[in-house]
């Protein structure tokens, strides 16, 4: 079975840190490969629901979300494409500085994957840009609290 | 293989260094910046207490450590080293110098000392080297003119609590030298109608809650049903109507001309109705954007396609392309897009190659320059020496960011190589 990790992006921090987990999932098992897509480039028509997908999505703006997020949660809204079966991950990144509005981006997909019949499993991962870890590090902590989903998916035929 | 010469390590700089290693992995990639320190305005632009902003730079930290991206720190093109050297040594230019100086209004009166541009205060407040030993005290009754972000930023610079300002990198000495006894009026003057306001939505609510700060509004239509204008009455409706400072936010005023008189300013402005409108004040800050200083690279049209030159490949990238518009994401999709030229241009053969690159620069040039590492030396003595409550406290001092990053090189012995 395939894993897919699916970031939305404004300033490319998430997608420094879907590239991150994709390396860290080839160094659990070098027979697994990670697909890394960016929501602007992946179909809503065309989502694998039999793939694991970790979800990596930041925040912009007043609780928005990211630019390259905005047309793939547009066609989810537009599409409503049956989800069930799916089953993804999630890692919001945010600035806690913006009380109000905190990792809400990630939360609006998160919300919206829910709604279309999919399921959420493990953590709901946190990055805070405005602590002191770097947000990579934040993930592949994260990801070791995956380690055997993600393994146990792969090792589906 | 191609040698690209990015000039300024700003974010356009660095994002365009990222796209193109991504496009030409087998690119020599060196990044210049006149200062001793990389990032820009990530460092010196963005505001001491967006430190979730500035984490930016960790993208571009893995571009020189990891992946053979060279920074050429204290070398000034133009001044240490010239245009013409860099053109004989590299395939293909990229300049990402940004726009330097503050906007003028071109209004009578905006020489005057006590007419200040907002990009002077914000790299005093951010510790730039150029700013390091300059004084201004702006006084009590001020006198903002702008709409935008940088006004916004300024806004919550000076009025918000200094022990509000935990794990920022402020420089507190010069931001208590700004404040002085503190700031009593702002009046916070913009030319366009509130639902024109540049200000980000996200910019204005950062100010909600500022203790001791009252807002008042003019120039609203009570029915604008503009996000802005729904953010401003929130503004004003939550502060306190008791507050000692007031802040007077002002839509719809174009200056005229500022009059002086010793230490105090008298602002003019005008509305489409022709009626006038004159504020006193301590000191008048200018926050209306950034253009091309007169020492800038290369002259010409001040924004259009990405290519400066055809032979020499000479493309531009970021503020310095576009005009003082966006922030740091924006970059990100100009660089990409700059980037993917650069990319067609070399695959299509339009880029005479084989230039040496960093090792054909002249050895004064090469020594002179700070590197990556050098960086890093920096860096931990600013996080190391943070004053209490701080994240990190800025060396402004040009020689003692140069001795630090020097220190790193002896006691490292070898340098990190980095060319591909």
């Amino acid at each position: 079975m395939r894993v897919v990790i699916l970031f939305g992006t404004e300033s490319g921090t998430a997608e420094f840190v879907a590239n991150d987990l994709s390396d860290a999932i080839a160094g659990f098992d070098d027979t697994i490969e990670a697909d890394v897509v960016d929501m602007t480039d992946q179909p809503v028509d065309d989502i694998d629901v039999a793939a694991l997908h970790l979800v990596v999505c930041s925040t912009y703006g007043d609780g928005e979300l990211p630019a390259s997020a905005r047309p793939f949660h547009a066609g989810l809204e537009r599409e409503c494409p049956n989800l069930t079966g799916l089953r993804y991950a999630m890692f919001g990144m945010g600035d806690s500085s913006y009380v109000d509005t905190y990792s809400h981006g990630s939360e609006i997909i998160d919300a919206t994957l829910t709604g279309l019949g999919a399921t959420r499993v493990g953590e709901y991962g946190r990055h805070d840009a405005s602590g002191r870890d770097a947000a990579s590090d934040v993930a592949l902590t994260w990801l070791e609290g995956l380690r055997a989903t993600v393994l146990l998916t792969a090792s589906e035929r | 293989m191609v040698t690209v010469a990015i000039i300024g390590s700003g974010p356009a700089g660095c994002y365009t260094a990222q796209f193109l290693r991504k496009r030409l992995p087998d690119a020599a990639i060196t990044v210049f910046d006149r200062l001793p320190v990389p990032f820009g305005l990530v460092r010196y632009g963005v505001a001491p207490d967006h430190q979730g902003t500035k984490a930016v730079t960790r993208q571009f930290d893995r571009l020189f450590e990891r992946e053979g991206v060279r920074f050429a720190g204290n070398v000034a093109v133009g001044t240490d080293v010239s245009t013409d050297q860099i053109e004989a040594n590299f395939d293909v230019i990229v300049v990402a110098t940004g726009l330097d100086d503050d906007r003028l209004l071109d209004i009578p009166g905006e020489d005057h000392p006590r007419v200040i541009g907002a990009g002077r205060i914000v790299r005093m407040i951010n510790g730039h080297p150029d700013s390091a030993g300059e004084e201004i005290r702006l006084g009590a009754n001020l006198v903002l003119i702008g709409n935008g972000n940088v006004a916004g930023d300024l806004m919550r610079l000076l009025l918000k609590p200094l022990d509000a300002f935990v794990d920022s990198d402020v420089d507190d000495a010069v931001l208590r030298q700004l404040r002085g006894a503190g700031v009593r009026r702002l009046e916070v003057i913009g030319r366009s109608p509130m639902a024109a306001a540049k200000f980000d939505p996200v910019v204005l609510r950062e100010l909600r809650g500022l203790p001791g700060v009252r807002f008042d509004v003019d120039g609203e239509s009570a029915d604008n049903p503009s996000r802005i204008a729904e953010v401003i009455r929130e503004l004003r409706d939550s502060s306190d109507p008791e507050a000692e400072t007031t802040v007077v936010l002002r839509f719809g005023w174009t200056p005229q001309r500022i009059l002086t008189d010793g230490g105090s300013c008298l602002a003019e402005f005008v509305a489409s109705d022709g009626s006038r409108l004159r504020v006193g004040a301590d000191a008048v800050i200018t926050a209306i954007g950034f253009q091309h200083s007169s020492k800038r690279l290369y002259p010409g049209d001040d924004t259009g396609p990405e290519v400066i030159s055809a032979l020499p490949s000479i493309y531009r990238t970021g503020w310095y392309r576009r005009g003082p518009h966006g922030t740091i994401p924006e970059n990100r999709v100009d660089a990409r897009e700059v980037a993917d030229a650069i990319a067609a241009d070399v695959k299509a053969g339009k880029v005479r190659t084989g230039r040496p690159g960093w090792p054909g620069l002249p050895e004064h040039v090469r020594e002179r320059a700070v590197d990556f590492s050098g960086w890093r030396a920096i860096d931990a003595h600013e996080l190391a020496h943070a004053n209490a409550g701080r994240f990190r406290s800025k060396v402004t001092d040009r020689e003692q960011l140069l001795r630090l990053a020097s220190r790193n090189v002896v006691a490292g012995g070898d340098r990190m190589e980095v060319d591909r």
